[in-house]
């Protein structure tokens, strides 16, 4: 071999390894950040990553055509793994023109995705990208439609887990890369996530906003939902990346992984029986149920911050993975907000696109009212979260814990299923009441005369609440077989590790992409 | 530096839990905000003084409406 050509290749990779330059990468670190090498290194098992791609970038020549120097692309690519199981990573690199996409060689991401949809494997991108550069233009003497043809972003998300990072003020096209994901995590006070710009928005309307307030994960992770976990620091988004993808599969032709549990499945919870407060205006903590019920330690909960109303986790039963869903009536009584109701679309077609049986426990006073409510388009956002409930194949059961009242207590599994053979696999706690209204309101709206003529009208109220009380039992309910068992609550955990051993069959057996991704 | 307790939710102020000018441990009640036929807390995020109210028993109150002035 021509050790000419061997030493020109060494050099070239050390180029690429320097990134945009000791300078640079120095004044990097000082604001307290990680490289794209140094992200990848800190994400996948120690010695696993294998880059591709490191070649591309932008070479200089001498008068000869000799080779001086070489600017690497700024995006870092290859296969890693992480546990062991196959991932594409892909990290933009900030040191070198500000991680703009149109400086990136577009080749080399695209070919990351693309190569994760071909071999089945999931995708990570660690984002730190400012969008595109005018200064392009200079160099490519001409425009173009915007777009990426080979860019598979939207099969990608029926196929293969999709996971994003944010680092940095991510915009354009950036913001879309860590948006458009299963799971989404930003860096608090670091990263900012918008369509555009402070600069932008300046001169495209006047205003002047802080990029925080425009972008910054408060916005992000609570008021728009466009992420769905925040990190205190760049290691802990990497962990909680590492931790989504434990439960999920690698793909979705395969059923989830099950992991080693030493948490006694027929556990009894008694404190269970006393979760609920005999006072139905009384509010409890939603989390301590979920975590008496769950695999000790195996929650993890997917946008804490959007639509808090309703909590979802990724946890296990058994060691096996499933979708945990809550209502907590600590937040806004746990109605089913406009929030609520994205998240909860959301967090079905992930369950469903991942077989992830799902468990749904249940105290649901309805779809949020009110002015502000109906301007934010709360109706539409429950439509599309009943139309995704309905559309999911994956094995599911619902445990009404106290409430289930109106469109949005008719919503606790698919009634058929899209192939009419979903079992809408209802239980209860005894706390549990239910109807198309509550009784309360519902008895003062419907006997108002009867209450007006009476001579103590608030006690002609309460003798008719009392009496409606007793119809509205659930084990008149139960009689009738309009829900399958009404349980004890410290027999939850044992009932639901049992259910998910069937369920888990189920999903093994058929394991398929779904025809509809993650929207 | 004062910070605001937020409402939870909308909307009204039910009743007040918790005196002004004394000590309260993170996670005390401030006040309770009627929602959807349920009292829904205000906590206090932090370890804190309620400097003073900025609503009445009674108010109608939207969600993420100052509730009270902390210290």
């Amino acid at each position: 071999m021509d050790d000419e050509a061997l030493r020109e290749l060494h050099r070239r990779r050390e180029a690429a390894e320097r990134m945009g330059g000791a300078e640079a990468v120095a004044a990097w670190h000082a604001q307290g950040r990680l490289t794209a090498r140094e992200r990848i290194a800190a994400f996948v098992d120690p010695g696993s990553f294998q880059e591709l791609g490191k070649l591309a970038g932008a070479g200089r020549y001498d008068a000869q055509g000799r080779y001086l120097d070489f600017t690497p692309s700024n995006s870092v690519m290859g296969r890693g793994e992480v546990d062991g199981r196959p991932l594409m990573v892909v990290a933009d690199d900030f040191t070198i023109r500000g991680g703009s996409s149109e400086a990136a060689v577009a080749e080399k991401w695209i070919y990351a995705e693309r190569m994760a949809l071909e071999f089945r494997m999931p995708l990570v991108r660690l984002v730190d990208s400012a969008g595109g550069s005018v200064k392009l233009l200079a160099r490519s003497g001409r425009t173009k439609l915007p777009g990426y043809p080979l860019w598979p972003s939207t099969a990608l998300m029926g196929a293969v887990p999709v996971l994003s990072a944010a680092f940095g003020s991510c915009a354009g096209l950036g913001a879309v890369r860590a948006i458009a994901a299963h799971f989404s995590v930003m860096v608090r006070g670091q990263a900012q996530v918008f369509a555009a710009g402070p600069p932008v928005v300046k001169q495209g309307l006047g205003l002047d906003v802080d990029k925080e307030a425009l972008g910054g994960a408060d916005l992000c992770t609570r008021v728009s939902g466009a992420i769905l976990n925040a990190a205190d620091d760049e290691r802990a988004a990497l962990a909680q990346l590492r931790r989504v993808l434990s439960y999920l599969p690698g793909h979705a032709w395969e059923a989830p992984p099950r992991a080693a549990n030493d948490d006694d499945p027929g556990r009894r919870e008694p404190a269970l029986d006393t979760a609920i407060p005999a006072n139905r205006r009384r509010v409890y903590a939603a989390r301590p149920i979920a975590e008496a019920i769950c695999d000790r330690g195996s929650l993890f909960e997917l946008a804490p911050d959007f639509g808090a109303s309703l909590r979802t986790y990724l946890a296990r039963l058994d060691g096996h993975a499933v979708g945990f869903m809550i209502n907590d009536p600590a937040q806004s009584g746990g109605a089913l907000t406009r929030a609520a109701a994205q998240k909860l679309e959301r967090f079905v077609d992930l369950c469903d696109s991942f077989h992830l049986p799902v468990v749904h426990l249940v105290d649901q006073p309805g779809v949020m009212i009110g002015p502000e409510a109906e301007r934010a388009g709360t109706l539409i956002a429950a439509a599309r979260a009943g139309a995704a409930i309905e559309q999911a194949s994956v094995p599911w059961v619902s445990v009404v814990l106290r409430r289930a009242y109106g469109v949005g207590g008719s919503m606790l599994g698919p009634w058929s299923g899209p192939h009419g053979t979903s079992l809408n696999h209802r239980f209860a706690w005894p706390s549990a009441r239910w109807g198309s209204i509550p009784i309360e309101g519902g008895v003062a709206a419907a006997h108002k005369r009867e209450i007006e003529a009476a001579g103590d009208p608030d006690a002609k109220r309460r003798e008719l609440e009392a009496y409606y009380e007793h119809l509205g039992s659930p084990f008149r309910t139960a009689e009738a077989f309009g829900v399958v068992d009404i349980i004890e609550p410290a027999e939850t955990r044992p009932l639901l590790c049992r259910w998910v051993r069937d369920a888990v069959r189920l999903t093994q057996l058929q394991p398929a992409p779904k025809r509809r991704t993650l929207r | 530096m004062s910070t605001l307790l937020r409402s939870p939710a909308t909307g009204t102020v039910w009743q007040f839990a918790a005196r002004l000018d004394e000590p309260l441990a993170a996670g005390t009640v401030a006040l309770y905000v009627e929602s959807m036929k349920m009292e829904i807390p205000a906590t206090l995020p932090r370890a804190g003084r309620i400097k003073a109210w900025l609503v009445r028993e009674g108010d109608a109150v939207e969600e993420g409406q100052p509730l009270a002035e902390l210290g």
